[in-house]
């Protein structure tokens, strides 16, 4: 039998334009994080933490790196002989090839993907987010409320509510109204965009929204158009840290967070976040070194001082050197005397002796191969 | 190298390694932060593209079985030749040449020709196409791998080599030459050997020696690269305590020999605003709040705040109390030393404390 009773399907297409140069070469979802691992392994790990063995990922924008990642899904235990995680770019059909258009029609495209397992119910999510989450607690509210679409949402700042898809419900969670960055929002419930959708509930709005031609977007399209159906539409609640990495900024910040208690631990064991294993040597932490309040992944070698920052793996900090308010990517040198702060240092980087990067404050800088040296390095005086 | 079969029996007499060998064999000793022995001679071989590789395990070898799996963190889940273990409690006697002999089908059926014998737990990162190379192009029986030695040390066995790589004689006399039970061998000669003397001996290794100058041609090469044998508690503590040293690390972890290991799915090492560490091996999954010095750490070990290590070597989840202190000290898997207290080892004797041990009084 290969029914199914719930199929994830992950957004992992996007391109993350306000990522910059993070994203030139690589999609979004495939950005390092956390010292070890790429955004993706979140929503990856939940799913296999959460029991569920059926995972299509939707690829498009620079798919190389993403899908060498993710593989058969080993590292997460979804390489299955019956489900299992499944790769889903866009492909060319009798009348000819379509690329995604959206989150919608990249699900509409795949409809026979879907059907192979029969599922009851559809579990959309996104490569895009950090956050820790039991889905199969949010199914059983589902079945619960009877609903035909339970979306996730969690509280977000009052002053960030502009930024978010803002969902208005009573006081049993029904929604009521959906706004999509609102100047003046009524609640300040965000969408995380986890959706879980009856899936025959879903395929008729698929097929319907596919004929009208709109924009093929959850959030613009299938949310309103069933919320106009009086469909009924149910938010679940989620309490614990989750966070939408779009921007340098929030990536940094995300990041950082790891150090500072503020609800994402990664050394939980009852749900470890898996990744693929860069398989390093242990990190070496020298005679002189300082590592206060930071991360240090493997194969990594520390000579000089490191202060509130993540170091991914591969990363040699030498003699003299100050890393401070940092996040350096993997296969990364840093050398003598130089002082970094306030910084995401990209992959591969070769950062030269007795240089100053980065400021006490303002934007969090980039530094990446496309780097204008003279620019962004400041020789420091002594 | 894919014309190779590799074989590690790694299932040595080492009594000097107790308590570490209480529940596991030698070769699932940890060692160096993330690794087993085991691993070392592994990799080399995946390294030197041997893609068959058998491992005969005898007592003991619940934990070497759940490290190795299927094989696949050394690439080694193949289809077409792969991993294989063979472990029957029959060879109590740990006689190899009786192991050699059961084994005898899986080496026909194999399409290699020749085979690579391994009979230690050696610490290393070996290239092994140098000694195929050698073995294949001489007349050579039996192609022995060697290192140069001190005289008197007796850590690896006397063999002595003339200039054209002849072995004139092994275990008979102190020389600078020591055997690192490392033999590269045709396999039809093997299974010959195997055949014709399991009767008589009980070691492949004493085949080869007491058969040297009658039927069977035995030349040397030498491994000039890093070795070690670990078969005592102290040479555990010293070899692990020497990879501090950046050149010594270096010859082992290469950076294009890459050694494999288990993965373990740990984060990586957290370390807090109270902690300070000094020229320290630590592996993923650590948090560290108090002080580590001269030490290595292994996955998932928690330092509590002000404790203080020195001299030390840490296994797998240890959880360090705070204010507790340990200097020279070998703390296998899953101990807990209470809060406060004090624990030293000697430089001649670390002290050992055995896996998941609570240790310590309860001083405040």
């Amino acid at each position: 039998m290969n029914r199914k009773e719930m199929v994830a399907m992950l957004l992992a297409g996007g391109e993350g334009s306000r990522l910059g140069n993070l994203t030139k070469w690589i999609a979004k979802p495939a950005v390092p994080f956390g010292g070890k691992y790429r955004i993706i392994d979140f929503t990856l790990s939940n799913c296999s933490n959460s029991g569920i063995d059926t995972v299509g990922v939707l690829t498009q924008y620079q798919p190389l790196i993403l899908h060498s990642y993710l593989g058969v899904g080993t590292p997460w235990d979804l390489n299955r002989k019956r489900g299992g995680l499944k790769i889903l770019p866009p492909f060319v059909q009798k009348e000819g090839g379509r690329w995604y258009k959206g989150t919608a029609n990249a699900i509409y495209e795949n409809i026979t993907f879907i059907e192979q397992y029969d599922p009851e119910y559809v579990l959309i999510i996104s490569g895009d987010h950090i956050y820790k989450m039991d889905y199969t607690k949010m199914l059983d509210s589902h079945k619960k409320n009877n609903a035909d679409v339970t979306i996730s949402v969690t509280p977000v700042p009052w002053e960030e509510t502009s930024r978010f898809g803002i969902m208005n419900t009573d006081e049993n969670l029904k929604i009521q109204e959906f706004e999509e960055k609102p100047t003046n929002p009524k609640s300040n419930l965000a969408s995380m965009g986890v959706y879980i959708f009856n899936w025959h509930t879903l395929k008729r709005y698929l097929l319907d929204n596919e004929k009208k031609t709109l924009s093929n977007d959850f959030g613009k399209d299938i949310i309103p158009a069933m919320l106009k159906d009086h469909c009924s539409l149910q938010a679940y609640p989620f309490e614990g840290y989750w966070k939408d990495v779009g921007t340098i900024d929030s990536l940094w910040q995300a990041n950082l967070d790891l150090l500072d208690d503020v609800g994402l631990n990664l050394h939980e064991c009852n749900w470890r976040i898996r990744s693929v294993e860069p398989n390093m040597p242990p990190q070496y932490i020298g005679s002189d070194a300082i590592v206060r309040n930071s991360m240090v992944g493997e194969g990594s070698t520390v000579m000089g001082e490191i202060n509130h920052s993540i170091l991914f793996y591969d990363v040699q900090v030498n003699s003299g050197s100050l890393v401070e308010d940092a996040i350096v990517m993997p296969h990364t040198k840093i050398g003598k005397n130089t002082t970094i702060r306030r910084c995401i240092i990209g992959e591969g980087m070769i950062i030269p002796d007795g240089v100053t990067i980065g400021n006490k404050e303002g934007p969090i800088q980039l530094i990446d191969q496309s780097t204008n040296p003279e620019q962004a390095y400041n020789s420091s005086a002594n | 190298m894919n014309n190779v079969l590799g074989i590690l029996h790694v299932d040595e007499k080492t009594q000097g390694l107790h308590p570490l060998t209480k529940h596991r064999c030698t070769a699932s000793v940890p060692f160096a932060s993330r690794y087993r022995m085991i691993d070392f001679m592994l990799s080399s071989m995946v390294n030197s593209n041997i893609q068959n590789i058998a491992v005969f395990t005898t007592l003991n070898n619940r934990s070497l079985l759940d490290h190795l799996g299927d094989g696949k963190d050394w690439d080694l889940d193949r289809k077409q030749d792969g991993l294989f273990t063979f472990s029957t409690n029959h060879f109590k006697e740990s006689s190899n040449l009786k192991a050699l002999q059961s084994a005898i089908d899986y080496l026909e059926k194999s399409s290699q020709e020749y085979v690579l014998i391994c009979l230690s737990n050696l610490v290393t990162n070996i290239d092994f196409r140098p000694l195929y190379n050698q073995h294949v192009k001489s007349d050579a029986d039996v192609t022995v791998m060697c290192t140069a030695k001190e005289h008197n040390d007796t850590l690896f066995t006397n063999i002595e080599m003339d200039d054209f790589q002849n072995i004139m004689d092994i275990d008979r006399k102190q020389s600078n030459m020591g055997s690192l039970d490392i033999y590269m061998i045709s396999k039809s000669k093997l299974i010959d050997l195997i055949s014709t003397h399991a009767f008589k001996y009980r070691y492949i290794q004493d085949v080869i020696r007491h058969n040297m100058n009658k039927n069977i041609k035995v030349k040397g090469f030498k491994y000039e690269g890093y070795v070690t044998k670990i078969n005592t508690i102290k040479r555990y503590y010293d070899s692990s305590i020497d990879l501090l040293d950046p050149t010594k690390f270096k010859q082992l972890f290469k950076d294009n020999n890459e050694i494999y290991t288990k993965l373990k799915d740990e984060p990586p090492t957290t370390f807090h605003n109270t902690s300070s560490i000094k020229n320290s091996l630590i592996a993923n999954g650590c948090i560290v709040e108090g002080h580590v010095e001269n030490s290595i750490l292994f996955r998932g070990v928690h330092v509590n705040k002000g404790a203080v290590i020195k001299n030390s070597i840490v296994m797998q989840k240890c959880m360090i109390g705070e204010y507790a202190q340990l200097d020279r000290m070998i703390l296998d898997k899953e101990v807990n030393v209470l809060p406060n207290d004090r624990f030293l080892g000697t430089e001649k004797k670390p002290r050992v404390v055995p896996k998941k041990k609570t240790i310590g009084t309860f001083v405040i």
